[in-house]
């Protein structure tokens, strides 16, 4: 167990030393959003109301995250397997736990980064008030349903036969969860027929939790744990889908 | 049950095989004995089935049938046991791009399980044993592709394993390079006491002359000849000796060599013949040569004759 939990850190530290050169253009990114949101909104809803905007900072902390969590380690895991190097953990005393581990812990901290960039220059730029409470429990959130969405990424890139198929398939599942996801507009708005994919994303259940931090504060403990335990089989699934040793 | 285990086989593969999922048989009833120390080729054309028996004998394939026992231990039924002790060089390894030499290697020794100090020293020593010190804080994607594949040895060596396994390390190396690489590993072979156990694949034929004390050919999946090189080429060869000349004589050196009653095989080569020869005739063929000119070349035939030589009999035998 104490091997797994170092070779863990060890491998995010090796994937996050990997990234350093793109630590600026991430950061920029992460200041570049709330800017260009506010002007866009700005151009479109003269006279935006705090539920629009709660709705954005929203949409932003919910969809980029879930997005930066499907694609990223969907297309890491892909890009280390087809390129050859997953060859050198395979064949050193690595459990595939802590690939995994190391891979989700990554892009966790990448996560957590953009949520403290984003959300204080968002909230400045918007104008309205979240206390310490208040971003701290969104960046739980925010962590919570990441960590669910960790096994779609994690079988995405384990199974893809190439690169191609990686992307396409890591699009398709984002197209979804943006189309889906009841952040940008109330669940009220989707189509009947597709309403039953609201229920069974765990972004609806984060989107509610942040809207709900930033009108009124109220922190609903049941979805909090609704989505913990959403995490468990995402997770576990992206556990049992990584294999050392291919038939 | 451990096999091998006190007798000097640190590698011992009884009936391998591997089938894939689409039917393709890469590994027919593969048996071999490596002995502890001993530096082992294994040769065979593309898609021979080398790689496929180097992914087994390092955990990275499940075989279909048989046993592979490496220092006793029964790796297909227990391969994280056999992992601190081996080194893997990969055909298809690939380097993370924004991550320095030395990054690289220490941070595999750690995962090789090197305590912390331990990985900085060894690192340290392999990186000055393999001339990579003054391109230490260099990224990899700023190296060549011989510095690259000093990396790859690096990391499979940082953990000071009992035995290394190196899949066609030297592909798309200059020449220069590849003698440089084999010198390296025959440094490292030499450096531990016991020796170091090398399993290498390539088709770099001649380079395994000079590296290797055994050749395992494999074609098709099967093991069609094995021993040391000088073994192989009486084995496989009739004709021993190899005189090379200019090709404008060929006619003339034929004509006379039939007259003198010298058995012989010719081979063409652009501008040049090859005279293969049995050894008792050699000198009859040289001072017959030597009257229409003075530039040969008398050599061994070389392993890729060898190897033709192997594939050939293998097919005529089908």
């Amino acid at each position: 167990m104490k091997k797994i939990l170092i070779d863990t850190l060890i491998i995010a530290k090796i994937n996050i030393l990997s990234m350093r050169e793109n630590l600026m253009a991430f950061i920029i990114i992460s200041l570049v959003i709330p800017l260009g949101m506010t002007y866009l909104i700005s151009l479109a809803s003269p006279g935006w109301n705090l539920n629009t905007k709660v709705n954005y900072l929203t949409g932003m902390l919910v969809l980029s995250s879930s997005l930066t969590v499907v694609n990223g380690i969907g297309q890491f895991i892909a890009q280390d397997r087809l390129g050859g190097v997953l060859s050198w953990y395979r064949t050193s005393p690595v459990h595939p736990a802590s690939y995994i581990l190391g891979v989700t812990f990554t892009y966790l901290v990448a996560i957590f980064i953009q949520c403290i960039i984003l959300i204080p220059i968002a909230t400045i730029l918007w104008g309205f008030y979240l206390n310490i409470f208040n971003i701290s429990i969104i960046i739980v959130v925010i962590i919570v349903q990441s960590l669910t969405l960790v096994g779609i990424g994690a079988v995405i890139g384990t199974r893809a036969k190439n690169i191609q198929t990686s992307t396409a398939l890591t699009n398709l599942i984002s197209f979804i969860i943006v189309f889906a996801t009841p952040a940008y507009y109330s669940i009220d708005v989707i189509p009947e027929k597709f309403r039953f994919l609201c229920y069974i994303l765990p972004t609806t259940y984060a989107s509610l939790m942040v809207k709900r931090q930033c009108l009124d504060g109220y922190l609903d403990l049941y979805l909090l744990l609704m989505l913990a335990l959403m995490s468990i089989p995402y997770v576990a699934v992206g556990f049992t889908g990584m294999r050392w040793r291919e038939k | 049950m451990e096999r091998g285990h006190g007798t000097g086989e640190i590698i011992v593969v009884e009936d391998l095989v591997k089938e894939y999922p689409n039917g393709v048989l890469a590994n027919d009833h593969i048996n071999m004995r490596i002995a502890e120390g001993e530096i082992v080729g294994v040769v065979g054309p593309n898609g021979a089935g080398k790689t496929t028996l180097i992914k087994q004998l390092t955990c990275e394939l499940l075989p279909t049938e048989g046993n592979i026992y490496i220092m006793g231990i029964d790796i297909v039924k227990d391969p994280a046991n056999i992992k601190p002790f081996i080194g893997v060089c990969p055909q298809d390894g690939g380097l993370i791009h924004h991550l320095t030499v030395w990054e690289h290697v220490y941070y595999f020794a750690r995962l090789k399980g090197l305590p912390k100090e331990r990985a900085r020293e060894n690192t340290d020593k392999i990186l000055r044993m393999l001339n990579l010190e003054s391109h230490e804080k260099k990224v990899v994607r700023e190296l060549s592709g011989g510095l690259k594949r000093r990396v790859f040895v690096s990391i499979a060596l940082v953990n000071e394993p009992k035995i290394i396994f190196l899949d066609e390390p030297t592909t798309g190396l200059d020449p220069i390079s590849r003698m440089e690489f084999w010198k390296i590993i025959r440094k490292v072979n030499d450096h531990h006491s016991p020796k170091t156990t090398v399993v290498v694949t390539t088709h770099y034929l001649e380079e395994l002359d000079y590296i290797s004390d055994r050749l395992i050919f494999i074609n098709d999946g099967r093991i069609v000849l094995e021993g040391d090189s000088m073994a192989v080429r009486r084995l496989i060869l009739d004709y021993d000796t190899k005189i090379t000349l200019p090709k404008k004589y060929k006619e003339v050196v034929m004509r006379t060599l039939m007259k003198e009653g010298v058995g012989c095989k010719v081979k063409e080569e652009h501008n040049k013949i090859h005279v293969l020869l049995t050894k008792d005739d050699v000198s009859a063929a040289v001072s017959e040569i030597i009257k229409f000119t003075s530039d040969i070349v008398l050599s061994s035939p070389t392993l890729d004759e060898v190897f033709m030589g192997v594939v050939e009999n293998e097919e005529n035998t089908d």
